[in-house]
């Protein structure tokens, strides 16, 4: 069953379109990143989840029910941090908690307690005077302690220095190890999110590049040098990032299927030598947003 | 309702300190507002005006003050959860608009209605309004309260913050005037009859405060500001059109069935040959000897100055002079009332009809109370509380006598009154008395030097003249209130009686 879905979602500023025509799924349990360069859509997508702003065409989804139509209930069962939202920083951490807590009739004290150790956040202090990543985590305390079945986070890493988004990330793990929730959160921090997600949506320019789990797409993506005489030969279609310096030639394989491709690799490159690298998340994203330039480069020319 | 009370009680902590703070300023300004007297002594009239003047200036800048600053704390309130936006704390949690607005309504009623109410209350309890007072002062506050936060809840709904609660506030009222202007001049403009005039600003002013809640609860339910802000354009381009074409006479008038059938007008025109005025005689048949009467003609018949064409001009004297014990006659009193020319002109029999409506109502002159006719001699009748100043005089003789009375007007000052205002509420009449000679002297009100109003206290400054008083040991200043009791409204064929188009 997926908690979210969206369907040609689609979402102009005037003119622009922020996101065009997207359908993307997301599992109920998975813990999904939406990847994307700044400007691709992320926040927006969110936004229109959240029923933040309202689609120009298409639906969301969201726990079964059309995003516009998000009430109290669905409400009470999502969890949302932004790195603008605003916060009531007038008030202490503890009348922040003691402010959302009848909002939600799952709230969990026990979990509360267990985070605010976790987090090590000062409960007589005012959220104005809590340092960005204090703060966030407030947020996050806020949003995780009634046990949503569905968790957005949009850029919660950004600003938050290495440190602090180690902590975060780390706290992040443990509650959703422990939680039978379901994350969707967009970063342009791909190594961080690497850690945390089982499922990759990547946007580009309001469009949905790929969606797939974390697994398969790394498992299909390998960095490939043929080194040797013979490596005088045109790319294939699968390939990205194809480049030739004298008897070196290097590009990205996208369908690698283990020795079914290697197999292939050696009918056509011979007795060239052939290295297969596994690749990061970051290395298929910087891979596939540099293919999607050229592209559109292509198509501008 | 609990969540609805858990969102108001954040707003009540979060505004208390500014809140507390403004009701500070309420008390201190009605405190320092009733311990300012304005100057006693002979011949005083210049000084009073002057006291009256500043004293004006300084009660209409502090009701202004008043308005703006409970205009920008319900918006804080309100922008506390802004509704435009996308990164509003409350816009993701479980809070459905209707339980938002509903907690943001109850949260500005204690805050801008209960809690000054509790402030001011004290006062006026102090002060010796009676209960009906009170609870007509606090209606009268509340009211014009919530005109303030009706258009306040109206603008900040449409923000996202304070700069744009304010600019937006500052644009649409800037546009307001300057459209106002033009229309106010532009050649296409038709003179109108100054009811229709009294009847469109009536209807414009009252209209605010639907529109502006039609606004703010479309925008607390849909958040969708683009067609909140298409409500905002129809409630200005209908405003403006109420402005420029509203045909309607809206001032109230009586109920059309006499309180007795017995009761009978029975009217009479004539016009002295020593004045210009027409006198207008209406008899009052079947009315008790106590029972002072009042006639006017409403709307369409008011004069560009706001006042009405034809008014009581006497009568009074001889009710309150019955009241005084100095009159022990039964008969019916007969009453004048008179017009000035142009508004109505004097015509040969035969000549046009007026068919107009007539409005009577019936006062009763009660005794507020007498006190030594010398400088300082004070009375205190429930919430009214009159001082003699000062004296004019020509040796022993009595000209004038300037008095300050402060009462309890209910609403008056808080701005809103004006606008629902009856036509007559109640008015004094002051007799020098010595009842060792016999004598009630009427005292005319020559001038009154205008009165400062706030928070339903009102304080004037009448000049009195006399003549023949002397300001002996028995002599004493009696006030007599004429309260209305009742009225009703007839219409009226007046038989050489040309009424004129408004200059």
């Amino acid at each position: 069953m997926n908690i979210i879905e969206t369907n040609n979602l689609t979402r102009r500023f005037g003119r622009a379109e922020a996101v065009h025509a997207l359908n993307l799924a997301v599992p109920q349990g998975s813990v999904c990143a939406l990847l994307g360069p700044n400007g691709a859509g992320k926040t927006t997508t969110i936004k229109l989840l959240m029923n933040l702003l309202r689609p120009t065409a298409g639906e969301a989804r969201v726990l079964g029910v059309d995003a516009r139509k998000l009430g109290e209930r669905e409400l009470a069962q999502i969890g949302y941090v932004s790195e603008n939202q605003q916060l009531p920083v007038w008030m202490t951490v503890r009348q922040f908690l003691d402010y959302c807590r009848p909002f939600y009739p799952t709230w969990d004290r026990e979990l509360e307690r267990t985070l605010l150790t976790q987090f090590a956040l000062p409960e007589s202090r005012k959220l104005a005077h809590l340092s960005r990543g204090m703060l966030m985590k407030a947020a996050l305390l806020s949003s995780l302690a009634y046990r949503p079945k569905l968790l957005l986070l949009d850029e919660p890493f950004s600003g938050l220095d290495p440190l602090v988004r180690d902590e975060f990330i780390k706290g992040m793990l443990e509650v959703t190890a422990a939680g039978e929730w379901t994350v969707l959160v967009s970063s342009h921090d791909i190594d961080e999110v690497e850690r945390l997600a089982d499922r990759v949506a990547m946007l580009e320019s309001g469009r949905l590049r790929l969606s797939e789990a974390t697994e398969t797409l790394q498992a299909r993506f390998r960095r490939v040098e043929v080194t040797g005489a013979a490596s005088t030969f045109s790319p294939g279609d699968e390939w990205l990032d194809w480049e030739q310096a004298g008897a070196l030639t290097k590009f990205v394989e996208t369908r690698y299927a283990g020795q079914a491709t290697e197999r292939a690799w050696r009918e056509r490159f011979g007795s060239d030598r052939v290295t297969a690298h596994a690749m990061t998340l970051r290395e298929i994203f910087l891979t596939l947003a540099r293919a999607e330039r050229a592209l559109a480069k292509e198509r501008a020319s | 309702m609990n969540l609805v009370w858990h969102i108001a009680k954040k707003d009540l902590r979060r505004m208390a300190l500014p809140v507390a703070g403004w009701c500070a300023f309420i008390a201190a300004t009605t405190i320092g507002f009733r311990l300012i007297h304005p100057p006693s002594g002979d011949a005083l009239m210049a000084e009073v005006e002057v006291w009256t003047r500043l004293m004006g200036i300084w009660t209409q800048l502090i009701v202004g003050v008043k308005i703006v600053i409970t205009y920008l704390l319900a918006g804080a309130l309100v922008l506390e959860d802004a509704l435009p936006g996308t990164a509003g704390f409350w816009q993701t949690r479980p809070i459905a608009g209707a339980r938002l607005l509903a907690a943001k309504l109850l949260a500005s009623l204690l805050l801008f209605v209960i809690a000054p109410l509790v402030v001011l209350t004290p006062l006026w309890l102090a002060n010796g309004f009676s209960v009906s007072e009170i609870v007509a002062s606090a209606w009268w506050f509340a009211l014009g309260q919530c005109v303030v936060l009706a258009v306040s809840f109206a603008m900040a709904s449409l923000s996202c913050n304070l700069a744009q609660f304010l600019f937006a506030t500052l644009g649409l009222g800037f546009a307001c005037v300057l459209c106002s202007a033009y229309f106010t001049t532009a050649p296409f403009i038709k003179e109108v009859a100054p009811a229709v005039r009294r009847a469109r600003g009536l209807i414009l002013q009252i209209g605010l405060v639907p529109a502006a809640v039609a606004v703010f609860a479309h925008q607390f339910l849909t958040r969708r500001s683009a067609r909140s802000w298409v409500l905002v354009g129809i409630a200005l381009a209908a405003g403006f059109a109420v402005r420029l074409a509203g045909p309607w006479d809206v001032t109230p008038v009586a109920p059309s069935v006499p309180p007795t059938a017995a009761i009978d007008v029975a009217p009479q025109l004539t016009k002295p040959r020593d004045t210009d005025n027409i006198h207008y005689t209406p008899s009052l048949s079947a009315a008790t000897p106590w029972n002072q009467a009042g006639f006017y003609v409403p709307t369409g018949a008011w004069r560009d100055d706001g006042e009405p064409a034809l008014k009581l001009a006497f009568g009074w004297q001889t009710a309150a002079r019955r009241m005084l014990g100095f009159d022990r006659s039964k008969e019916p009193i007969r009453w004048r009332l008179n017009c000035t020319l142009p508004i109505a002109s004097f015509t040969p029999e035969n000549a046009p009809t007026w068919h107009g409506q007539l409005s009577v109502w019936f006062a009763v002159p009660r005794v507020l109370g007498e006190m030594p006719l010398r400088e300082g001699a004070t009375f205190v009748a429930g919430s009214t509380r009159t001082r003699i100043l000062g004296f004019a005089k020509t040796g022993e003789v009595i000209d004038k006598v300037f008095v300050e009375v402060c009462e309890a007007k209910p609403g008056e000052g808080d701005g809103i009154r004006a606008l629902l205002r009856p036509n007559f509420g109640s008015f004094e009449e002051y007799f020098c008395i010595n009842r060792a000679r016999h004598e009630a002297v009427p005292l005319g009100l020559w001038n009154v030097m205008g009165g400062v109003a706030m928070h339903s206290f009102l304080v004037t400054c009448k000049q009195l003249t006399v003549s023949g008083a002397e300001t002996g040991r028995d002599s004493t200043l009696a006030v007599v209130r004429f309260e209305r009791v009742g009225e009703f409204a007839q219409p009226i064929e007046v038989h050489g009686l040309k009424w004129e188009e408004p200059r």
